[in-house]
C-alpha cells in the first residue's frame, strides 16, 4: 500500500475560518498524488460533512490526492473520500474493516510500538503515528521522537508521523521510516499554505529521478517476464511500481514465500525470480 | 454468511462440520468459468453456499488494472476455500497450497493432484504424498480424489479432514456414475465425504446427497448452464431434496407391486 507523503489536517476551526475551501481545492492541485487531506471534524453536521467531503473527494480522486476522512466511516463511505483514518477512540479497526471490506484504506491513529502492532494485527492497512515531537495541539502528550517513528515502522505497514512537524525536522522524521509526514499547523498558519505544502513536499521528498539513473539497475524476471528495477529495490517497492496491492497479492522470491510484513524489508538482487499470485475463479 | 435453509423442507440441525468448522449449507461450488464477477457473485448467492472455491494464479502484469477477485467476493460473506487446480505433481501442489495459505484467509486447501491431462483424473499416489506433507504443516486438507475405498481410507489415515470422490470426470457433468462406490466410501470413513466434480444438472446433486454423503461441489454445473443463477437456485433445492430424502428414510425398492389403496371393502 502506497501512502501520499505529505498528510495535512484540517480541524473544525481550519474548516470554520474563511475560504477555507478554496485553500483545500488548492492544496489538492499542488500536491496531486503526494498530498492526503485530513477532516478531523466534529462540530460540522452530518450531511454539510459528506457533501463536504463529496467535493473534496472528487477533487482528490481528479488529481491522485487522497482525502481522508478521520473517525466519521459513514462519511467516508458514503462520500467517495479515498481513506478512513481511525483515532484512539474510534471504531475498532475489525468493525470497520467489515463494513468498508477492502474498498477503503483503514488507518489507525498510535502512540506506541505495542499500539502499532496491536492496530496492524486487526488489519489497519496503514498508521499515523505520533507526537513525534511536541506539539501545540496536544501541549500534555510526551513527544516519542523519531525513536516511536523507527519503532512503529517495523510493524509491517506504512507509517505516517504527526505531531510538530515543520521544514526543519520533516526530512529526519522519513529518514526514521516514516512513509510520510502529516502536519496541521506548518500548512494552515503559514501565510500562503501552498507555499508551505509545496516546500515541506520538497523537503521530505525521495532523491531525485536524475540520481536514480546513476543507480545500478538489476535484472529480475518477473512472473516469468524479465524486468530491470533499480538496485536495492525492494519487494515492495517492486509491487508499488506493478501498481499491485501487497494485500491482495502473494509474493514467492525464488521459490520462497515473502511475508507481508516482510516485504518492505526485503531487497532484490539480480536475477532473482519473483512470483506475484493472487485468487482467481476456479472450481 | 448465507445462514437460512429454504422453508418448507426438513431443517437439518446437523450441520456440515469439517476440520472444526460449521456450514450450514451442503453445497460447494466453485468461482470459474463465469461471465463475469457479476455473474459468479449472483450464482453464489443464489446457490447458497457458504464456502466456495478459488485458483492460485500469476498476477496478469499486463492487464490493465484487473480488478481483484476479492473486490467482489467479499471474504466476510463467503469461505474461500484455496484449491491447487493445474498441479500435476506433489511438489506444485504443495507449492500452490502454500501460496494460498499466505493470503491469509485460513489454512484450508482443495488438493488436487491431476494424473492425466484429458481425463483430469487424480494421481492418488502424489496425492497421498501431498496429503501428508500439508497435514503435517498444519493445513486442512480437502483432497480431491476417485471412487476407490483403500485410497480414501488411505487419504482418510493421513490426516485429510474430508475426502471428496469424483462422481465422474471434472467438468463432464456426466452425473453420478458409481453410486454403490459412493455409498460403499461413504458407510467405511469416519471424515466427512462431500462429492467433487461432474455434476451436471439438479436430479445428478440430488441423487448424490440421496446416498447419504456430507456434501457436493460443483462449479461446471453451474457456469455452463444456459442461466446459471437460475441452476444455482435449482442445485440449492436438489441438495436440500437429496438431503432431506436421506434423512427421511427411502422406502425399499420391489420387483412386484404392492397396492397403496386398501384391498377391502371393494364392491361386489
Amino acid at each position: 500500500m502506497k501512502v501520499p507523503l505529505l498528510h495535512v489536517v484540517a480541524t473544525d476551526a481550519v474548516v470554520e475560518a474563511p475560504a477555507f475551501e478554496t485553500t483545500a481545492a488548492d492544496l489538492i492541485a499542488a500536491g496531486r498524488d503526494r498530498i492526503a487531506l485530513h477532516l478531523r471534524l466534529r462540530r460540522i453536521a452530518g450531511r454539510d460533512y459528506h457533501e463536504l467531503a463529496k467535493r473534496l473527494g472528487k477533487a482528490a480522486a481528479d488529481a491522485g490526492a487522497w482525502c481522508v476522512i478521520n473517525g466519521r466511516v459513514d462519511v467516508a463511505l458514503t462520500s467517495g473520500a479515498q481513506a478512513v483514518q481511525l483515532g484512539s477512540g474510534a471504531l475498532p479497526v475489525e468493525a470497520v474493516r467489515r463494513l468498508a471490506g477492502m474498498r477503503l484504506p483503514i488507518g489507525a491513529s498510535v502512540h506506541s510500538a505495542g499500539e502499532a502492532r496491536q492496530r496492524v494485527a486487526e488489519g489497519a492497512d496503514f498508521l499515523v503515528v505520533g507526537s513525534v515531537f511536541s506539539t501545540a495541539t496536544h501541549p500534555d502528550r510526551v513527544p516519542g521522537g523519531l525513536a516511536l517513528v523507527t519503532a512503529c515502522a517495523v510493524a509491517g505497514v506504512p507509517v505516517v508521523g504527526i505531531g510538530g512537524i515543520d521544514p526543519g525536522n520533516g526530512r529526519q522524521v522519513i529518514d526514521a521510516g516514516a512513509a510520510g509526514i502529516a502536519v496541521i499547523r506548518a500548512v494552515w498558519q503559514a501565510t500562503n499554505p501552498v507555499d508551505a505544502l509545496l516546500r515541506l513536499i520538497d523537503v521530505v521528498a525521495a532523491p531525485a529521478h536524475e540520481q536514480e539513473d546513476e543507480r545500478r539497475m538489476l535484472r529480475v524476471e518477473v512472473n516469468g517476464k524479465d524486468r530491470e528495477v533499480g538496485d536495492g529495490r525492494t519487494v515492495a517497492g517492486l509491487l508499488e511500481d506493478l501498481e499491485l496491492d501487497g494485500r491482495l497479492v502473494v509474493v514467492e522470491l525464488n521459490r520462497q514465500i515473502i511475508r507481508r510484513t516482510e516485504i518492505e524489508h526485503v531487497a532484490l538482487r539480480d536475477g532473482d525470480r519473483v512470483e506475484i499470485v493472487h485468487f482467481v475463479g476456479g472450481g | 454468511m448465507n445462514t437460512v435453509t429454504t422453508k418448507g423442507l426438513a431443517a437439518d440441525p446437523d450441520p456440515l462440520t469439517i476440520g472444526g468448522r460449521a456450514f450450514e449449507s451442503r453445497l460447494i461450488v466453485g468461482t470459474g468459468k463465469y461471465r463475469d464477477s457479476e455473474q459468479t457473485v449472483a450464482a453464489l448467492r443464489a446457490s447458497g453456499a457458504q464456502m466456495v472455491t478459488v485458483a492460485v494464479r500469476r498476477v496478469d502484469l499486463d492487464a490493465s488494472k484487473e480488478e481483484s477477485l476479492l473486490h467482489h467476493l467479499d471474504p466476510q460473506e463467503f469461505f474461500l476455500l484455496p484449491n491447487t487446480a493445474g498441479c500435476y505433481t506433489e511438489e506444485d501442489a504443495v507449492r500452490y497450497a502454500r501460496l494460498g495459505r499466505e493470503a491469509g484467509l485460513s489454512d484450508w486447501v482443495k488438493l488436487e493432484v491431476i494424473g492425466d491431462q484429458e481425463t483430469l483424473l487424480p494421481d492418488t499416489e502424489a496425492l497421498l504424498a501431498a496429503t501428508r506433507t500439508l497435514v503435517a504443516e498444519g493445513f486442512t486438507v480437502l483432497p480431491y480424489t476417485n471412487d476407490d475405498l483403500i485410497t480414501a481410507l488411505k487419504l482418510q489415515d493421513a490426516g485429510a479432514a474430508a475426502v471428496m470422490p469424483l462422481a465422474s470426470p471434472i467438468g463432464s457433468g456426466l452425473g453420478l456414475l458409481n453410486p454403490v462406490n459412493i455409498r460403499i466410501l461413504k458407510s467405511r470413513l469416519d471424515v466427512p465425504v462431500i462429492v467433487d466434480a461432474g455434476v451436471g444438472t439438479a436430479s445428478d446433486a440430488c441423487a448424490t446427497m440421496e446416498l447419504g454423503v456430507d456434501g457436493i461441489l460443483m462449479n461446471t454445473a453451474l457456469a455452463a448452464a444456459d442461466h446459471p443463477v437460475l441452476m444455482a437456485q435449482a442445485m440449492r433445492q436438489a441438495v436440500e431434496a437429496g438431503r432431506a430424502a436421506w434423512l427421511a428414510g427411502r422406502m425399499p425398492k420391489r420387483e412386484w407391486g404392492v397396492p397403496s389403496s386398501p384391498s377391502t371393502g371393494m364392491l361386489d
